[in-house]
């Protein structure tokens, strides 16, 4: 009852429109302190055995997603239902993260010319797509919020995640860590920034009625709390 | 030495050569064993690494996900797997291709194959084509190995059978891994060097640089009897690579009936060893020398020790030989040589002892042979001389006593004045012949203690007025006393009158002013005198001669040559030694010296003065004298002076008609010569000792000859007086009366 009530008050602030801020930011991403500051030097890991040990690249990390991570009255209702794309391409997937809001449907071409086994083993979305070429576009709804990672079945680096969120208020940051999250209703939040290979970050923010909020979120292996 | 050397050198230079032969041929034999080695090393890594292939791609047909693209049988699908599989591997393996139950590639419509290819110039069509022996072997359900060449690649091939559990066996996959310089540098054994060979080019080799490859590209063509390979074991060869020396091996690998395989060389340098070889070669060599030298210095050093010491023993031998005995050799060590260099120089000592014993032998046998000469020279003399002195006496003793007897009597004063000269003239006559026979020795000589000075100074003073006439002055250089010597004083005047008077006569044409030096010194045992003038001095071809008697230098008349001579006589009489010393032009020095009397013993004197002393005239008259003699004046003068003194006076010629008168008279004394034909005095005696004892006590005998020895000895026996012709009337009167008064 107090959810729906809730949505319903959202909803009516929604409705209500002009009382809506915009969050705006930066996602960082460091490397802990004393480390190198290049990925390319490997040290003395620096050989085919230790590959498997990717170094992350601060300097070129990409694929920030930043959320508020609580349900929000994201999909209207009546709305056309959300779509979304990963490609296959080359043997591999494009894009590589996919966020999309609770109930999308993602559609899953292959451009290549060679056989391709989409699935997943996933607990969020368990899903196999057996072998085709471009003979068919098999779609998959994701339903449930959380983290799905796809492989192929024949091309082991194959690999893309399917970022299930509970609203639409999500953005992928642009290539320099900005990020914008537009017409987000005022309101207290809590605001996440994910990356697939670092930790996430929350932070509290208070949207205004109208106006920004600028967030900056460092991410990194450096930024955990302290103990 | 030579010989020795040479073969000091000869010898050490064959072994050597020896030596270093076998150094040689064993270390190229290691290499070439060491080579041998690294082949089968090599060629057993080469199988290791078709093995790991098998086993790999054993593993990659068995993944599900292969299996799964092998059931889809699409031609892009089984590329792109491939081709990731490729890049995952990032390996040797060049081509991967998986071909159907046919052998053949699946294919696709846009002409995609079922294979992947890292490089583009391989073709994975021709590939499967080449390797189509080694899929044959997989189909048949085993692993096909098998090696191929294509283009300038090397590629060992693994063909796995691919089965499909619901469908079985489906078709193979065939990979191929370059042989490249990577596998080559992980095959390579330790200090070998692989050179892949095919279609006359190096498709891959560890050697680095491209000279090299070339060079070993040219030896392996060259080298064709390769081709057929040796039946025991692989053959070595010695080969030189861009300046390297190196022993290398050829063979062929992977040749099946389906693949030609290829050739490799492998290539082990051996200069290293080769450099050690030339190290220790030169050191030895160096060593070598160093021991050459060293031991013929050694050898130089025992040659010299040994032949040194014998030539110089034979030098001195040599110079012994010569005479020259002052050689001695060094004692240069203390072993045999060293002895018989003792010995040598102890027996050349010996030699030169004995030589100069010998030389001194002789030169005493010469002085004995000179002064035997001399004695003869004066004994021969002497004989002459005592004969005619002997000779002359007689008739002298008339002459002075006729004219002693005529002085007597009374005549006027012209005639004794006559008389006086015949007295005087006889007088000398009988001086003369009385030196006569003092040279001759027949006159006995005085001997009594005697100081030289006195008699030098007696001498001077007799001297005087001729030395100061011949404005000659004397020089005195006495010692202030001198021993005294056993001399005959008159004698000793005679010899220095003699020196004294010669050299005045020499000096005075021959210098204004002259200068006689006169000398005395002595010692223990000389007394000696120098008489040293500045006359013209003596030449000395005549210096050895002035000795001789008669010989002179004097004008004809002025000398007897006899001065020196008796002087010679008179010294060695005396024990001493005169000599002389001269040189032309600067005067003539006289040495005499004496022995110092030792011991003088009076009683070992000889009687010395007149035979008898002069008995006071206190004449006995009318006593009957028988006079005999052979000389008919003596008996005149004789019977003369005795018939003046009142005597009856009977004379006999002879002591034969003597003893006849005695037979027939008795007479009181008998006066009788000495030395008379027939009988003579010492018989004559012994007849009266016989037959008148009673006159043999009054006997007188007479003699003109010097009394000699044993006449003095029959003297003295018989206690019998003599008296000498010529002599005084007053010394036969006195004679005479002490006979007259002589004990009957």
């Amino acid at each position: 009852m107090t959810k729906s009530l809730l949505l319903l008050q959202m909803g009516l602030v929604t409705a209500v429109a002009g009382l809506a801020g915009t969050i705006n930011g930066t996602v960082r991403a460091t490397p802990p302190a004393g480390a190198p500051e290049s990925a390319g030097a490997g040290g003395a890991y620096d050989s085919r055995r230790y590959k498997f040990a990717e170094r992350i690249d601060y300097e070129r990390i990409r694929d920030f997603i930043v959320y508020i991570d609580q349900p929000m009255a994201a999909a209207v209702p009546g709305a056309p239902p959300l779509a979304a794309v990963t490609t296959q391409r080359d043997a591999s997937f494009d894009p590589h993260v996919l966020p999309v809001a609770v109930g999308t449907t993602v559609r899953w071409p292959n451009e290549d010319d060679i056989y391709h086994n989409v699935y997943s083993d996933s607990e969020v979305k368990p899903f196999d797509l057996k072998f085709y070429k471009k003979e068919k576009v098999p779609e998959v709804t994701f339903d449930q919020v959380g983290r799905v990672d796809v492989f192929c079945a024949i091309h082991s680096k194959m690999h893309c995640i399917v970022l299930v969120l509970p609203n639409a208020y999500f953005v992928r940051a642009d290539a320099k860590g900005r990020f914008v999250i537009r017409d987000v209703p005022a309101g207290t939040y809590k605001l996440r920034a994910w990356h697939e290979r670092l930790p996430s970050q929350t932070r509290e923010i208070v949207v205004p009625e109208e106006g920004e909020v600028r967030v900056e979120f460092k991410l990194g292996l450096g930024e955990l709390p302290k103990y | 030495m030579a010989a020795v050397l040479t073969l000091l050198v000869v010898l050490p230079a064959i072994t050597l050569w020896v030596v270093d032969r076998s150094i040689t041929r064993q270390t190229l034999y290691d290499a070439g064993q060491a080579l041998t080695t690294a082949q089968a090393v090599f060629l057993q890594s080469l199988g290791n690494r078709a093995g790991v292939l098998g086993s790999r791609y054993r593993n990659v047909v068995g993944d599900p996900r292969f299996l799964t693209v092998v059931r889809l049988q699409d031609a892009n699908t089984m590329h792109a797997y491939l081709r990731d599989l490729l890049e995952e591997f990032a390996d040797d393996t060049e081509v991967l291709a998986f071909v159907t139950l046919d052998g053949k590639l699946l294919v696709s419509k846009d002409g995609k194959s079922s294979g992947a290819q890292r490089d583009a110039a391989l073709p994975v069509a021709d590939f499967t084509r080449e390797a189509a022996g080694a899929v044959r072997n997989a189909l048949g359900g085993e692993i096909g190995t098998g090696n191929l060449v294509q283009g300038n690649r090397a590629l060992n091939i693994v063909a796995v059978p691919v089965v499909v559990p619901e469908r079985g066996l489906v078709g193979v996959l065939v990979a191929g891994a370059q042989l490249g310089e990577n596998a080559l540098q992980q095959l390579k054994p330790p200090k070998t060097e692989i050179v892949l060979l095919a279609n006359d080019n190096v498709i891959a080799s560890t050697l680095r640089g491209p000279a090299t490859r070339a060079a070993v590209l040219r030896w392996a063509s060259s080298a064709k009897d390769f081709e057929t390979p040796a039946a025991d074991g692989p053959e070595v060869r010695e080969a030189v690579f861009n300046g390297e020396h190196c022993l290398a091996l050829m063979g062929d690998y992977g040749r099946t009936p389906w693949s030609p395989g290829f050739r490799f060389v492998l290539v082990s340098s051996y200069e290293q060893r080769r450099e050690a070889l030339e190290t220790t070669r030169s050191r030895v060599l160096g060593l070598s020398l160093a021991g050459i030298i060293a031991s013929a210095l050694v050898v130089w050093f025992f040659i010299r020790r040994v032949t040194q010491p014998l030539r110089e023993l034979q030098q001195s031998a040599e110079a012994v030989g010569r005479g020259d005995f002052s050689r001695r050799i060094e004692r240069f060590s203390n072993d045999e040589f060293g002895e018989l260099a003792v010995t040598f120089n102890q027996m050349t000592t010996n030699l030169q002892n004995s030589r100069v014993e010998l030389e001194r032998a002789m030169q005493t046998v010469k002085a004995t042979q000179e002064q035997l000469i001399q004695s003869e020279k004066l004994s021969a003399v002497g004989q002459f001389v005592a004969g005619v002195a002997h000779e002359l006496n007689n008739p002298l003793t008339a002459v002075i006593g006729f004219s002693e007897l005529l002085q007597t009597a009374q005549t006027d004063e012209k005639t004794k004045g006559h008389l006086d000269r015949i007295a005087k003239s006889a007088h000398r006559c009988h001086k003369i012949v009385h030196s006569l026979l003092s040279f001759a020795r027949q006159e006995a000589p005085e001997r009594k203690l005697v100081d030289l000075h006195v008699v030098l100074e007696e001498v001077l003073e007799i001297m005087a007025y001729d030395l100061r006439t011949s404005n000659v002055t004397v020089v005195r250089d006495f010692v202030p006393s001198l021993p005294k010597i056993m001399a005959d004083p008159h004698h000793l005047q005679q010899v220095f009158v003699n020196i004294l008077g010669n050299a005045r006569q020499a000096i005075e044409p021959f210098q204004a002013e002259g200068r006689i030096i006169i000398r005395t010194h002595c010692t223990d045992e000389w007394v000696a005198v120098e008489f040293q003038d500045n006359g013209p001095g003596i030449k000395p071809q005549h210096l050895a001669r002035i000795f001789d008697p008669f010989f002179t230098t004097k004008p004809a008349g002025k000398g007897t040559g006899l001065g020196l001579s008796l002087s010679y006589g008179l010294i060695q009489e005396h024990g001493g030694k005169i000599t002389a010393q001269s040189e032309l032009g600067h005067g003539a020095t006289f040495l005499i010296e004496l022995p110092v009397a030792v011991n003088p013993n009076p009683a070992l004197l000889r009687r010395s003065g007149t035979p008898f002393p002069f008995a006071p005239v206190n004449a006995p008259t009318g006593k009957t004298v028988l006079v005999i003699d052979d000389e008919q004046w003596i008996l005149e003068l004789a019977g003369e002076l005795l018939r003046s003194e009142g005597h009856a006076v009977e004379t006999a010629a002879s002591g034969q008609q003597a003893l006849e008168l005695m037979s027939r008279q008795k007479f009181d004394v008998l006066v009788s010569d000495w030395k008379m034909p027939g009988l003579n005095g010492i018989r004559l005696y012994e007849h009266l000792v016989a037959t008148h004892p009673e006159l043999s006590g009054r006997t007188l005998f007479m003699t003109g000859d010097v009394v000699s020895d044993t006449f003095q000895a029959f003297l003295s026996q018989h206690h019998l007086t003599c008296l000498s012709k010529p002599f005084a009337i007053s010394e036969f009167r006195s004679a005479v009366t002490r006979m007259v008064n002589a004990k009957r």
